[in-house]
């Protein structure tokens, strides 16, 4: 089920009616059962790998905690251990084990080839016919998160029916965010009330995440296709306009989802973490990670650079933790070498970053000079050019479309073919709608006190508008968006990781 | 104390007083705000070009036309395309109705296959014959094209009114699947399905009615579209509307339900609320109808019933499932010809069997002397307007179904037999006829597939009809004198 289709939004509704009218158990059970409904309506065989993998890890999660309590150091480490090779194990095959296999056999065949005399044919690569269950990158990291706190010394969740709704939280289920268990737990147990401004909230957030997907993102989507999918040689302004139309596509299409899985939370009381602090204004890549997908990275850096060492060690050290961090979250988008590159690259310009950040601090009146309105933008302009040249690598399906996508960087002089169908499509006014209406609600939050026509005396802090244009708003955005849609809903992108 | 006694009553005094000046404001302000995000809205759609897929007005004698005057940009079918109707609705650009010295006419008569909006004008076949015979024959040869989605032969034969008007030399009617059901079809809610009727009983004479379009504009759905018509022609957000239509045609309960509360709000609130506790006592049992579907989507496997399980995927392409039964969804087909129905709803249980089949027999011989005194008619104006007159059976992506839920043979009579039959009218009225479907079926299924989008051709399509009838209009050409 996809939050933007048809059966998403009449499933919602009921969902929520019936869970303000249980209470207790009876809530947390009814939150289990949708989620697995709305998990298993894709195919339904996986609901049993989730309740299998939910149900071993709160076993593991029981038995460590029961090993800490009473100081056995050595089972706690098994039982991490084993809960570890679980999940990653799972993860590993569902993901990754096809590319391990293809890329084993390729080295071998090659080897063979060296040091055989006679040219030997190769050996027929065994291609696994497993399908990526949906969301399992997300749910195996939440997995990850459980046991290893509890290893740490947290407290586990005893109830069984409440890890399973934290297990399968339909809301986060596919696409994140990746939750803590320690908030969520306390979420569920005491979510907020339901009330008037709770109800347009979380509307809000639906109908601004489903605008970013439909109005944006898909036709985007549909536009940089068959850029990316091509081994031709584009013009200039095509590769560009691709490059930077999945930039956008990317950040839509992900906030979107992120938003409607956090509106759809909040109609049931509970606030799911924010994943997306505008990213694209970011002065340096360093802030970029701490506002885009701000759930993995806030993971990777606790489960994986922490870990490692962290910053602890010197230049050297830290560099190669923060670049195997970066491989790892290149790596875990997807089992291919591009998705690896991309990580690496962000790896070398996170160091990059730091580096420059040290010599800032050394030197004051470089510090000086750049630290204005000139040095932001800047900073901007180059940390969003950086995104674009990874991201363009990060959507090619392979290295040899992404090579062939920076080579058309230099036809200056061929035609651009993209133009006229961005000017058919309707983009360009979507996005500067959906711009005004964002720096609209920017600055009504900045200043509170200026229009006053556009809200109520007495409205609640919740709500940015009054209803007569919250409304008016919901009008245009659910126009545009059947304007705007597709034959069938699209996927999200991050629905593939 | 005594003091703020009687300053808190006056204060609820106030509250109560005032609510319903609040209540009243707010109702106000809901209503200035939704007027100006539909404005909004329009704006934003105008300058985007969405929201123009709305062609047709309504017209008591030949049912629909289309809209002059009128931007469009059609959607439905390919990338989309940017078309214009001029003042009398026509699309070639700079057209004028006086017929330059010189120069050849063919005006070209059909439903949405000939009208090809899924193609720029230029990239039409009729465009593109026009073209390559001006070069050939070294003389101007204008084809106009006076296609019109859904039209059936008998508004074809009505629409020569305004055809003469353009004094062509060469008339060419364009015959497409099922065009032989719709001279006898009555109006059903979608616009493009209001036709006239035409019926050629033994020992009569040809009769073409249209009180059926006369009789449809009583109904208070065409009320409805009446009084909407300043919207209809101009409002991009009523284009959305039309082009939902025409997509989801009149049998999407979700778009029926919608359809009738603007039309009849009153009664469909009151048949709502009876209907309501029946629907609330199925919810039970249709959530055990949804988690049982799901266990048995576990279980089954989809290649067991390739086409049950294709069929009900959300999604499917009907093209790769079973194209006998394609629907042709632009011209409406949802809500098709309920007339092709009647001979149906006989039962075919075997004791009746024979009499079914007689009677469809019966049925199909009456709509097809029909169809040939509509071709002798044409013909007869078109020589009385000294142009002559032929025929182009036009290729078709499937055999399309006659009413919605029976099969593509249910009149036993799939579109190649519907082709002879054309074929053999036009053999008794000597009437030349070129049969482009045979062209495009010589075609392997790949090949055949990147000539159509779901139903209409692409402009591959296009360019492959132009090439195949190229040769037939120049054959026609030269039988006449210059003019």
């Amino acid at each position: 089920m996809i939050f933007s289709s048809i059966q998403y939004l009449l499933f919602l509704p009921v969902v929520v009616f019936l869970y303000w009218r249980t209470k207790g158990s009876m809530r947390v059970a009814l939150v289990v059962a949708s989620s697995y409904f709305f998990y298993m309506s894709w195919l339904p065989v996986y609901g049993l790998l989730l309740l299998a993998l939910s149900s071993i890890t709160w076993l593991l999660g029981q038995g460590l905690a029961k090993a800490y309590k009473e100081n056995q150091k050595t089972n706690a480490k098994v039982f991490l251990t084993l809960g570890l090779l679980l999940n990653l194990g799972c993860l590993c095959y569902y993901k990754y084990a096809n590319f391990f296999i293809l890329n084993t056999l390729q080295s071998v065949n090659w080897l063979r080839g060296l040091f055989v005399a006679s040219q030997p044919a190769p050996w027929d690569v065994p291609i696994l016919n497993v399908v990526l269950p949906l969301g399992i990158s997300f749910f195996v990291f939440e997995f990850v998160h459980y046991l290893a706190d509890i290893y740490k010394g947290n407290k586990p969740i005893n109830s069984f029916m409440e890890f399973s709704a934290f297990a399968s939280f339909f809301p986060s289920q596919i696409a994140g965010p990746i939750k803590r268990y320690q908030d969520f737990q306390d979420k569920l147990k005491a979510p907020e009330t339901w009330s008037g401004p709770l109800f347009f909230e979380a509307s809000a957030l639906i109908v601004q995440g489903l605008f970013k997907k439909v109005a944006i993102a898909d036709p985007i989507g549909a536009l940089v296709f068959p850029a990316f999918s091509t081994m031709q040689t584009l013009s200039a302004a095509d590769a560009w306009i691709a490059s930077i139309g999945f930039v956008i596509q990317v950040y839509c299409d992900f906030s979107g989802y992120t938003d409607i899985g956090r509106g759809s939370a909040l109609l049931l009381g509970i606030r799911l973490p924010v994943n997306f602090e505008l990213p694209y204004l970011s002065v340096d890549l360093a802030e970029f990670w701490r506002r885009w997908h701000m759930s993995l990275s806030s993971w990777m850096r606790d489960y994986v650079y922490i870990p490692l060492g962290g910053s602890r060690g010197g230049t050297l050290l830290s560099s190669r933790n923060l670049l195997i961090t970066m491989v790892a979250c290149g790596f875990w988008h997807g089992a291919s070498w591009h998705y690896l590159i991309f990580g690496g690259l962000h790896g070398i310009g996170l160091i990059g970053n730091r580096e420059w950040k040290n010599i800032l601090k050394r030197s004051e009146p470089l510090n000086a000079a750049l630290d204005n309105w000139f040095g932001r933008g800047l900073g901007i302009f180059l940390t969003l050019l950086f995104i674009t040249a990874t991201d363009t690598v990060f959507r090619s399906p392979d290295l040899p479309h992404a090579f062939n996508m920076f080579s058309s960087l230099l036809q200056v002089n061929a035609p651009c073919t993209l133009m006229p169908a961005i000017l058919k499509s309707g983009i360009i006014q979507f996005l500067s709608l959906y711009f005004s209406f964002w720096l609209l609600l920017e600055f009504m939050s900045r200043h509170p006190d200026k229009l006053p026509w556009l809200r109520d005396s007495y409205q609640d802090a919740r709500l940015r508008f009054a209803t007569p244009v919250r409304l008016a708003s919901w009008t245009a955005a659910l126009i545009l968006m059947f304007a705007a849609r597709p034959t069938e809903a699209v996927p999200f992108v991050y629905f593939q990781f | 104390m005594v003091v703020s006694a009687p300053q808190k009553k006056t204060e609820v005094v106030v509250a109560k007083s005032t609510r319903p000046r609040h209540w009243l404001k707010t109702l106000v302000l809901i209503v200035v705000w939704q007027i100006l995000a539909l404005l909004v809205v329009e704006l934003v759609m105008s300058s985007a070009g969405i929201g123009e897929e709305e062609i047709f007005r309504l017209d008591k004698e030949i049912g629909f036309t289309h809209i002059p005057n009128k931007r469009i940009y059609w959607k439905q079918e390919g990338p989309g395309v940017l078309s214009y109707f001029d003042s009398d609705g026509m699309r070639e650009p700079n057209l004028k109705i006086a017929k330059p010295a010189g120069t050849y006419r063919v005006a070209v008569l059909g439903d949405s296959l000939v009208e090809g909006l899924q193609s720029p004008i230029e990239k039409t076949f009729g465009y593109r014959v026009g073209q390559d015979l001006s070069e050939k024959l070294h003389r101007p040869i204008e084809v106009l094209n006076f296609g019109n989605s859904g039209y059936s032969t008998a508004q074809e034969y009505l629409q020569l009114k305004k055809v003469w008007k353009y004094s062509p030399d060469l008339v060419v009617l364009g015959y497409s699947n099922r065009d032989i059901y719709e001279n006898w079809s009555p109006p059903d809610e979608t616009i493009t399905n209001v036709r006239p009727y035409a019926l050629h009983l033994p020992g009569s004479h040809l009769i073409v009615d249209n009180s059926s379009v006369t009789g449809w504009m009583r109904s208070p759905r065409a009320k409805f579209l009446m009084q909407i018509a300043w919207i209809r022609e101009y409002s991009h957000i009523w284009g959305l509307v039309s082009a939902a239509e025409t997509q989801f045609g009149h049998d999407n309960p979700i778009y029926i339900a919608i359809s009738e509360l603007c039309t009849k709000p009153g009664k469909t609130i009151r048949a709502a609320w009876i209907a309501l506790p029946k629907l609330i006592s199925e919810i039970p049992q249709n959530l055990l109808k949804s988690i049982s579907a799901l266990s048995v989507s576990v279980s089954t496997s989809p290649t067991a019933h390739p086409q049950k399980s294709a069929l009900s995927a959300p999604g499917t392409h009907p093209q790769n499932v079973q194209p006998s039964v394609q629907t042709d969804t632009s011209a409406g087909s949802a809500g098709q010809s309920a007339i092709t129905r009647a001979p149906d709803t006989i039962p075919t249980l075997p004791e009746t069997k024979g009499l079914a089949t007689k009677q469809r027999g019966v049925f199909v011989e009456l709509l097809t002397r029909t169809l040939g005194s509509l071709f002798a008619e044409m013909k007869s104006e078109s020589t009385k307007h000294g142009a002559k007159f032929c025929v182009v059976a036009m290729p078709c992506r499937a055999a399309l179904c006659p009413s919605p839920g029976t099969s593509g043979d249910t009149f036993a009579l799939n579109y190649p037999d519907e082709v002879e039959v054309v074929k053999k009218l036009c053999l008794d009225h000597s009437i030349p006829i070129f049969d482009s479907e045979t062209a495009m079926a010589e075609l392997t299924p790949f090949m055949r597939s990147g000539n159509f989008y779901t139903n209409h051709m692409t402009p591959k399509g296009h360019a492959f009809m132009a090439k195949a009838l190229g040769p037939f209009i120049e054959k026609q050409i030269q039988k006449q004198p210059n003019p």
